[in-house]
């Protein structure tokens, strides 16, 4: 799995380093509720029904036992011993204290994890399927494009104030266990002789009006993925 | 006015989240943002739900609550609950996990 370089290392830290200070301010109240809705949001943070909700990003579901062994330890110190994984492979908090929060990023942080667009309208966790990297009939491991477009959609400076949220999920083979046309962007890995590339999917999503992505193109090359998201994303963004 | 208020309501308590927190509190009697329902100040009529709101708004500040809203009351036999399943669920917890939340206190 991806490793966090020094680069990775001190961006997060700088990140929870700045929320820090924006709690601090919040809760000094010189930062208003309206002016910190939006940076609480970045950091993945809600306010729901009954308390604050943290929901942390798992790249496309893979974790170490490092990371399961901090998440436990969060839900204990931090929450009330439990936390919740989602559909989208993230994992929710739902008890957390905002006072907290500076802290629990930072351990995160310890473990290479964070809660950076996870919320928000954004580019949101890249997500693969369960079977990722041991299903026999993956054409290629899904993880590997997915960290790709990960790190391409982190801090994205051109999609990082998106119209609404944006969702991307990854296949390795043609039995779609990643429902990746029930997403914004859907990528199946397909093969053309013996070319390895992407068939994309476009337009899908649930919520009040659900819809089935359309194929937009049978096969993308890989060296093109990028630039083609890029497209995608401007064409979203314009319309 | 209300944000989650029935046509016609008559009786409104006043709700927030508590900063620090999240909890869900309530405005009570004695002018304090309290989690205990029981304990909320009652509003009967508009002028007077008007009323509390603008006296929670001079006297809170945004350091102390968040997103501070009237909602609707049913009148009962053994007093007022609220409305709407929202504030229901608000009041008491998650209600697909009854040992979270004050249900389970």
């Amino acid at each position: 799995m991806y490793r966090y370089d020094e680069f990775d290392h001190r961006i997060v830290k700088a990140r929870v380093s700045q929320f820090r200070g924006q709690v601090k301010r919040r809760l000094a109240g010189k930062i208003s509720e309206e002016a910190f809705r939006p940076l609480r949001l970045m950091n993945g943070l809600y306010l729901q029904l009954h308390a604050y909700m943290l929901r942390v990003a798992i790249p496309y579901g893979t974790l170490s036992s490092k990371q399961m062994r901090m998440l436990a330890e969060i839900g204990r110190k931090y929450d009330k011993g439990y936390a919740h994984f989602t559909t989208r492979q993230n994992i929710q908090y739902n008890w957390p204290a905002l006072k907290d929060i500076p802290d629990i990023l930072e351990d995160l942080a310890s473990v290479e994890m964070h809660a950076i667009q996870t919320s928000g309208n954004c580019i949101r966790n890249v997500t693969a399927d369960q079977y990722a990297g041991v299903s026999a009939e993956e054409i290629e491991d899904p993880r590997i494009a997915s960290e790709i477009l990960r790190q391409w959609s982190s801090f994205h400076p051109e999609f990082s104030f998106l119209p609404r949220k944006f969702k991307i999920a990854v296949t390795g083979q043609y039995k779609d266990r990643a429902a990746i046309r029930f997403h914004d962007i859907g990528i199946e890995i397909v093969k053309q002789k013996s070319d390895i590339g992407y068939k994309i999917y476009v337009g899908g999503g649930q919520g009040r009006t659900p819809f089935i992505a359309p194929c937009i193109r049978e096969f993308l090359p890989k060296e093109e993925l990028l630039s083609y998201m890029e497209a995608i994303m401007r064409v979203y963004n314009l319309h | 006015m209300a944000q989650h208020s029935a046509k016609g309501s008559e009786y409104h308590f006043l709700t927030a989240n508590h900063l620090l927190s999240g909890e869900v509190v309530y405005f009570s009697d004695d002018g304090k943002w309290v989690e205990d329902i029981k304990k909320a100040h009652l509003a009967k009529g508009d002028a007077e739900a008007e009323a509390l709101l603008k006296r929670a708004e001079k006297t809170s500040g945004e350091h102390e609550v968040l997103d501070v809203y009237l909602f609707a009351l049913d009148k009962k036999a053994d007093g007022f609950s609220p409305s709407s399943i929202r504030e229901h669920i608000r009041q008491l917890g998650p209600s697909v996990r009854k040992d979270l939340g004050k249900q389970a206190e």
